[in-house]
């Protein structure tokens, strides 16, 4: 069962995240569209950075609220595993184009590497540790 | 850490859904106290303690 901090955190960051896809989809096509360049194309690369933002800040504000120390612990070692997981794939393409590597890593890949190590961590723990039968 | 968790709830007849709403944490929290998998900080150590109106050390077994 969600403790109430979880559920308004959940609540909240499923808002914020349907603002990010929105900000992003718009600044996208904005960008396709218009083609602005210099400060302006800069700017539209920086908007949906904001809503980002505030779902991390929302997770801050969610394991203050939290009650449950456990269910902080759990969170602080999922998102430990997705800023490994980001910065590891950072890494290892920062690395690569140092000697000028011709290719070219997806883009966000950083950002697919940290929600999916957090989702496989927890899945990972729920998997090994599930709840017996009552 | 070695704990008896498990047989006092049981002496009780509640669930861990029950202890964990008693506690106010989640059953996962409960379930992993149970089965040593993690080790409360003091405060819930003591909510547990006065929960089954016993010390902490009744429940908990050092080693």
């Amino acid at each position: 069962m969600k403790t109430a901090a979880k559920k308004t955190y959940m609540r909240r960051s499923m808002t914020v995240l349907a603002g990010y896809f929105l900000t992003f989809s718009g600044t996208f096509w904005f960008v396709q569209h218009a083609h602005p360049t210099g400060l302006e194309l800069y700017a539209c690369a920086v908007l949906p950075f904001f809503p980002l933002f505030v779902v991390f800040a929302l997770t801050a504000a969610y394991l203050k609220a939290e009650r449950d120390e456990f269910s902080r612990e759990l969170v602080m070692r999922c998102l430990l595993w997705g800023a490994g997981a980001s910065l590891s794939v950072n890494l290892f393409v920062g690395f690569l184009r140092i000697f000028n590597w011709p290719g070219q890593a997806p883009p966000f890949l950083e950002l697919f590497a940290f929600c999916g190590a957090v989702l496989l961590a927890k899945l990972t723990y729920k998997l090994s540790n599930p709840l017996p039968a009552e | 850490m070695k704990n008896r968790l498990r047989e006092l709830r049981a002496e009780r007849g509640w669930s861990q859904a029950e202890l964990a709403d008693r506690l106010e944490v989640s059953r996962q929290s409960v379930n992993a106290i149970e089965t040593g998998k993690y080790d409360p900080s003091l405060p819930l150590a003591f909510r547990l303690a006065r929960l089954f109106a016993m010390g902490i050390e009744e429940i908990f077994e050092d080693g």
